[in-house]
């Protein structure tokens, strides 16, 4: 009889300081910090804003320094021209009236 | 020389539990650490033998895994308890019961350190054949396993009186 409760003690013994567990549990048993699928808020869904159809269309900086950068040339270049143009009528000019005071005397 | 081999066997009973211990710690320290690298806790897997890191809340085979943390708390002290008596029987005891409970003891301690740090107790080992599995246990319960079984045949057979004789 001593046996027998001494046994069943130490059975008792294994159950409580043992910590084995199930395959099935360890799989479905599901961790107690989880958070409730059902405090999530939603979203609203994405929407136009009203003056989308009013904004400039996008342009990147690179293409508007490169633009002006040409029509800066293009100004340079035509004012050079001018200058050219008429530094050549005022040495006309000049050897025209040379050459008649020459013929004069 | 009763000191003398009181003393000896302090030494190897505190040094059986301490072994214990930290072969227990070391292989739960190397599981837990190896599924936070694979992010999975399938770790090893074959034939017979995976080892698949499962928190187990409860006690033996996943009974009174509860959520209820003040339950939680009343199975710890239980356990600590229980632990506790373990203790005083190996103070008193004699001969190879004193081996047994030396192991118990070890392991207990290894598993009542996990519920009261972690929270849960790791287990890991799990033996299958197909599709049967057996209960995943840890080192712990291996070793409370076999110094409750060894405590029984002490009392069935009566090695312990022999022993004590000699």
């Amino acid at each position: 009889m001593k046996k027998i409760r001494k046994f069943i003690l130490l059975n008792i013994i294994l159950i409580f300081l043992t910590s084995c567990s199930t395959v099935k549990e360890g799989f479905t048993n599901p961790k107690k910090n989880n958070s409730d699928e059902f405090l999530v808020q939603k979203k609203s869904p994405l929407v136009m804003p009203p003056s989308y159809g009013e904004l400039p269309s996008p342009t990147s900086k690179e293409t508007l320094k490169k633009n002006n950068d040409i029509k800066d040339l293009i100004e340079k270049s035509n004012d050079q021209t001018v200058q050219v143009d008429g530094s050549n009528n005022l040495n006309k000019t000049l050897e025209n009236s040379i050459l008649g005071k020459i013929k004069n005397n | 020389m009763t000191y003398k081999n009181l003393s000896k066997t302090f030494f190897i009973n505190l040094f059986l539990i301490i072994t214990i211990f930290a072969i227990d710690r070391i292989s739960k320290i190397y599981v837990i650490s190896m599924s936070n690298k694979v992010l999975v806790s399938d770790i090893f897997s074959s034939k017979f033998l995976n080892i698949s890191l499962i928190w187990n809340e409860g006690i033996a085979f996943g009974l009174f895994s509860f959520n209820q943390n003040y339950l939680y708390d009343l199975l710890t002290i239980i356990i600590s308890i229980i632990i506790f008596i373990i203790f005083v029987m190996l103070i008193q005891q004699k001969g190879l019961r004193k081996y047994a409970l030396s192991m118990i003891f070890g392991g207990a301690i290894g598993n009542l350190y996990d519920r009261i740090f972690f929270q849960a107790v790791p287990d890991f080992i799990d033996f299958h054949i197909a599709d049967f599995h057996w209960f995943i246990f840890n080192i712990a319960d291996i070793f409370i396993t076999v110094g409750v079984i060894f405590m029984i045949f002490c009392e069935l057979i009566g090695i312990n009186d022999q022993y004590e004789k000699n």
